[in-house]
Parts: structure tokens; sequence; C-alpha cells
């Protein structure tokens, strides 16, 4: 730990204590993620679980958290924090490991820089490249007004590590703001022209290479019924998840993280507003499938007709595929739930609006098309983040940004 | 097919099925990827993790045969506690992995085997075991303080890098794009699991190669003809006399069975396994 020098505590992330931390030989500031290793203190799992307890019934409007700080720690992540916690006491917790093993593949300007792992008995420490802050304090700074320009700018940069991420067969399965890492908007030395800020996606403790072929892969299951099993009642962040894996669909693959840059868009383009900040998975569902345009089209596609074996597994890929693995696409009870939820039951509790236009009014009819094409329910026919880079709302972003 | 690097067919794999999976829209760019295979490669691509080399001489204390004994521990172990064949496979490789990287005394060599366990499910396993179970099917030779220690160790050894190549998911994608029976696939598994045992077949050896040479070894035995397709070729990248040596050392735990050795046998003795 010589080699740096802590500055100040920034905050909890997912499974340790985050600082900013200044290199001594390189006076280069960075941000150091360290998850303690030794296990003499017994009394500390019973502190965590307390703490857990005591944060998790937080309000879902408000999301004004306690936790919030830069690398991802928020009341709704904290549920998930906590069986992590537990596994602390397990040596190196998976979600370190998989964090570390993910991010020494993934080397893009807008994913966090993972620089260093220092491992010693007693702790563990990551070193990131250390950024302003997070995009939830950005969004609490804001008062309700944001640039479009920015929103343009963030936007991209988000779908361009999203995309290097894909290409590099990791989901990340957790993008939400507090993922999200940027550096200020800075102004250029003449004080007029204005230079985007930087985004970075962050947290990878979630995240999952997905092999050949791609497996049955639950992000909280197991975090989940562990803490469930122990009498908790759990609140694992919802509101940026797709209404198929919502339904409980078994597998998924990069469309997960495509709903959730969909989500962020809206987010983005009203300063900081959730687009549906569900309390538990009904009211998730339910948020989402309130906005008839968005239910209809989406598990349909606008090209074909709403059947239920265009969807079967097995299906899809003549059979062939159906018998190792579970077959991917929507199962049919997915389906089906979605046909209940959107036309057979109408919610009257929840009053619908009737288009785009008033869910993002400040939003151009481009971004919109965007917007709409991202929040699509069946997974198969959500954009991709290749494919959403060349929507023409970001035709107007230059090229020396694209590039830079 | 043109000689492909073994991480760059190992992503071919990974993106290939994806694409399938993503039949509309296609999630993922096969088109770019074909057009620019090599710009893909990244840095781990030079490591040596990808075939390991051979270690043994180097080991003052352990042999091959205490290494096959190990990992048919191993596989009860995985079998005990309904991890991954996925859990299985990385361990095994991080334990060569380690004991390519130092010297180890015997006396160590199942706290490592525990540890690599240990490891490789908290990498691949949803819930993975904890450090007490170990300690427990260990009949506590060792520590608490032991295992966190060799996993430490592990690590370093490792370079944190766990995302290896392993010749089962090869295999499972060669079956799967030949179309193979579940039978085939199932008696292909049963050799590559046997061939964990043996040290000879665990280096020097690409993964993708050994899942090839078994998944021939099953046609041939079960008399599928022809043997081995254009489609395979395509699909493996292997022609016949790439992997031609292997196929007697694979196919020798059938003709002579261990005695000693009997747990991968066991496994898939029960009906259940199909």
């Amino acid at each position: 730990m010589q080699k740096y020098e802590k500055l100040e505590k920034i905050g909890e992330g997912t499974y340790g204590t985050v600082f900013k931390a200044k290199n001594r030989e390189t006076q280069e500031i960075v941000a150091l993620k360290r998850v303690r290793l030794d296990d003499d203190d017994e009394a500390m799992i019973i502190m965590q679980f307390d703490f857990a307890l005591t944060n998790v019934p937080e309000p879902p409007h408000g999301c004004h958290n306690v936790f919030c700080d830069n690398l991802g720690a928020s009341s709704h992540s904290l549920s998930i924090s906590v069986p992590t916690q537990y596994v602390l006491f397990q040596g190196v917790p998976s979600s370190a490991l998989r964090e570390i093993c993910l991010l020494k593949e993934l080397k893009h300007k807008n994913i966090v820089r993972l620089h260093d792992v220092l491992h010693s008995e007693k702790k563990l420490t990551l070193v990131f490249e250390h950024c302003d802050q997070d995009l939830k304090k950005y969004f609490d700074s804001l008062n309700g007004e944001i640039d479009m320009d920015v929103v343009k700018a963030f936007m991209y940069q988000l779908l361009r590590g999203l995309a290097f991420c894909h290409s590099h067969n990791v989901l990340h399965r957790d993008l939400k703001p507090q993922n999200l890492l940027i550096n200020k908007v800075r102004w250029d030395s003449r004080g007029c022209m204005q230079i985007n800020g930087e985004l970075k996606l962050a947290d990878f403790g979630l995240a999952r290479a997905f092999g050949i072929p791609v497996r049955c892969y639950s992000a909280e299951v197991g975090a989940t019924d562990t803490l469930c099993l122990m009498g908790f009642h759990l609140v694992v962040t919802l509101w940026y998840r797709p209404p198929d894996v919502l339904f409980g669909a078994k597998l998924y693959t990069t469309s997960i993280d495509m709903w959730s840059a969909g989500c962020i868009f809206a987010e983005l383009a009203n300063a900081g507003r959730p687009l549906f900040p569900g309390s538990d998975v009904d009211d998730q569902l339910k948020r989402i499938f309130k906005y008839p345009f968005i239910s209809i089209l989406s598990i349909a596609g606008p090209e074909s007709s709403l059947t239920l074996a265009d969807h079967a597994p097995g299906h899809t890929h003549g059979g062939d595929l159906a018998w190792d693995d579970p077959a991917p696409g929507l199962q049919v009870h997915v389906v089906q739930a979605m046909i209940i939820m959107c036309v057979v039951q109408p919610f009257p509790l929840y009053h619908p609006a009737t288009s785009f236009a008033q869910v993002v009014p400040k939003l151009n009819t481009k971004g919109r098309d965007l917007l709409q094409k991202l929040l699509v329910c069946n997974p198969s026919l959500r954009l991709s983040a290749d494919e959403a880079m060349q929507h023409p709302y970001f035709n107007d972003l230059s090229s020396s940004f694209r590039n830079g | 097919m043109v000689e492909l690097s073994e991480l760059w067919y190992y992503r071919y794999c990974r993106i290939t099925v994806c694409y399938l999976i993503g039949r509309r829209s296609g999630h993922q760019n096969m088109v770019e990827l074909r057009s620019s295979p090599r710009e893909n490669i990244p840095e781990r691509c030079v490591q040596t993790q990808l075939v390991m080399q051979p270690y043994m001489e180097r080991q003052p204390e352990v042999t091959a045969n205490m290494r096959a004994i190990l990992v048919d521990w191993m596989v009860e172990v995985q079998e005990n506690f309904e991890l991954n064949h996925e859990t299985l496979y990385l361990a095994v490789r991080l334990m060569d992995v380690y004991l390519g990287s130092c010297a180890m005394p015997k006396a160590r060599l199942q706290l490592l085997g525990a540890t690599s366990i240990l490891l490789a499910a908290k990498y691949d396993e949803r819930s993975p075991p904890l450090v007490e179970d170990f300690l427990y099917i260990c009949d506590d030779a060792y520590s608490r303080q032991d295992v966190l220690r060799m996993e430490h160790k592990l690590l370093v050894a490792a370079g944190f890098q766990l995302g290896m190549p392993l010749s089962y998911r090869f295999l499972r994608r060669f079956a799967r794009c030949n179309q193979d029976t579940l039978v085939t696939l199932t008696l292909a598994r049963y050799l590559l699991e046997l061939s964990l045992l043996n040290y000879d077949m665990n280096v020097g050896l690409k993964e993708s190669l050994k899942a090839a040479a078994v998944l021939f070894l099953a046609r041939l035995l079960q008399g599928l003809k022809p043997v081995w397709t254009p489609n395979l070729v395509h699909h493996t990248g292997y022609q016949v006399h790439q992997f031609a040596t292997c196929l007697e050392p694979l196919h020798q735990p059938l003709v002579t069975p261990s005695n000693s050795l009997r747990v991968v046998r066991e496994k898939y003795s029960h009906r259940s396994v199909l």
C-alpha cells in the first residue's frame, strides 16, 4: 500500500471500501477498492447484516441514497452486496474475482480501467482509474435540467462501452446510473466551446463472460436465495431489468444490457427521473406495461404476428439446439404472461401515457425512435449496441467525438 | 480452414452461438468478426495458459500418478457438491497451472486440489460451496488459513485470469454443430473426463484438439460412418491426422480400466447421466 497515498474515503462499493488515492511516484489520482480478506473478526458478519436490514426498505421514488458513492453502492445495490459481504470471509469474493478477470480483458476508453491488483494475505486492493463522480450523483446536482447534447454524448459513450463488452462476450447485467462513472463536462480554454464529459462503465461485480454456448445465467438468484433462506425480505435493483427477465426468462444474452441502456437513456433525457422506479417485481412490470405502445409493439415486434409458436423453444432452431441448454428467446410461459399483462388485464392503477412524447418530452423525434427500439419486450427484437450506435439520432455527433 | 489461434477459435465459437441465438436482430455482429478475426485476439492470447507446458520433471515430489489420484478425488468432490462440469475442468486446469509454476510438497497436494475447486466454483457457480465444506472433505487436514493462503498463491500463479478455454466447452459446441446425439456426446464427455486423469493429455495439447479427438473416438466407438465428416472438419478446424496421436492414450482407460481410479467410471455408470 506504500505505493499509494490514501486521500479520502469515497464510499462502500459492492464488495469493499473505496478510497481516493494518489500514486506516490506518478502523482496520478486513482480509486482503490479494498476488500478485507482476514477473518479474525467474526462479529463483522452480524454487523453487515444489521447494516443491510436497516437500510434496505427504501422508498421507491425517493432514490436518495445514504450510501451513494461513485463505485456503485446504493441502498438498492446494497441488498445484492449483503451476501457478497458474507462471502468476504470466504477468501476472495466471487464478485471481485469475476470483476478482475473481466476487467483485465476489457481495456476501452468507456470502461473503467483496472490499473493493478494488489494482493496480500490481509486484503485485496483493486486499483482503478479515478473518475469525478457517478451518473447518479451527477443527476442529483442537475436540478432537473440537462443539456440535450450532454444526453447524446453520454448515451453514445454508454453504447460504445457496451458494444465493446458485448463484442468481448461480457454481459454487464447490472447497468444503472450508480455504475456509470463520469468525468465532468469541461469547457475549453476559450471558455466557449463545450467539451462533453466522459462516461465509463464500472462495477463488473455481477458481470459474466458468456461461454459456449450461452448457459442459463441468472444474476441474483444465488444471492437472493441465500438471504431469503435467512428470512430477509430483499429488494434487488429492478428498475433497469427487462420484462423477459422479470418474468423469469431463464436465458438471456446481450439484450439484457440493452433494455437497461434504454431505461438509462430515458432517465438521462429527463435529467435523472427514473423511467420505471418499481418497488417490487409486480410493480415493476405494471410500470412497464402501463405504456401500451411499449407492450404491444414489442412482444410481437413490428413485422411479425403475435403467435406463441413463433417464440416457442425448439421451434426457432429447428429443434436441434434444444436438448442441452434451455432454448433461447422467450419461453412460452413468459410470452403468455406478457400477453395477459398487456392485453387481457389492463391496470387501472396506472394511467397510461399515450406516446413517447409524454414520457420523454425533451427528447427529439430521432431520440424517441431510438428509445422505442431499445425498450422492446422481446429480447431478440431489441436493438444491439452496435446497431444503436448507428442510429440517426447520433448523426450530428462530430466525427472527432465518435473517434476520440 | 486457416490455422487459427486457439483463443481466437474459442472466441469464434462463443460468438457463433450467440449469433445463432440472437436470431433476428443478431446481437453479435458476426460479419464484423469474420472480417477482422485477428484484431480481436486480446492480450491473454500470449499467455502460456492456452497450452499447458510440461512441468512434471520439475516437480521434486509430485508424480503423474499422484496427480491422477488427486483428479480422481476432484471428480468425486465435483459430483458430491453437484458442481458444474466447467468448474471441474477449470479446477483441474488451475491445479496444473499452479504445479507448472512452483514445486509442491505431496502432503499439500490435496489442499491444492480443494482450493482449485473452491476458486473455480467461485468463478463459475451461482452459490459456491463454503471454505468450511472443503475443510470437511479434506477431513480437517488443513486449516482455514491454509486454504485462504493457497487461494492467494493460486490466483497469483494464474495471474487472476480464470477465463480460460476449456475442452468441455469446445466439445459441447462441436457436438451441437454436428447435431450429434446425447449418447454420443455423453460418451465423448466420459472419454474427456477420463483424460483429465492422464497427465500427458493435459500438457502440450490444445483444449479444442482434445475435444475434437474425443468426439472422433466416441463416433468411432459407436460405429457411426463416416466418422469424421467435412462438417466436423469445418466446425472443429481439425483433420483426423492432427489428433491421431491422441487417440490411443484417450482410448486406453477403456481398454485397461484402472482398479484404483474408479470415480469417473462409476459416475458415468449411472443411468441418470443420460
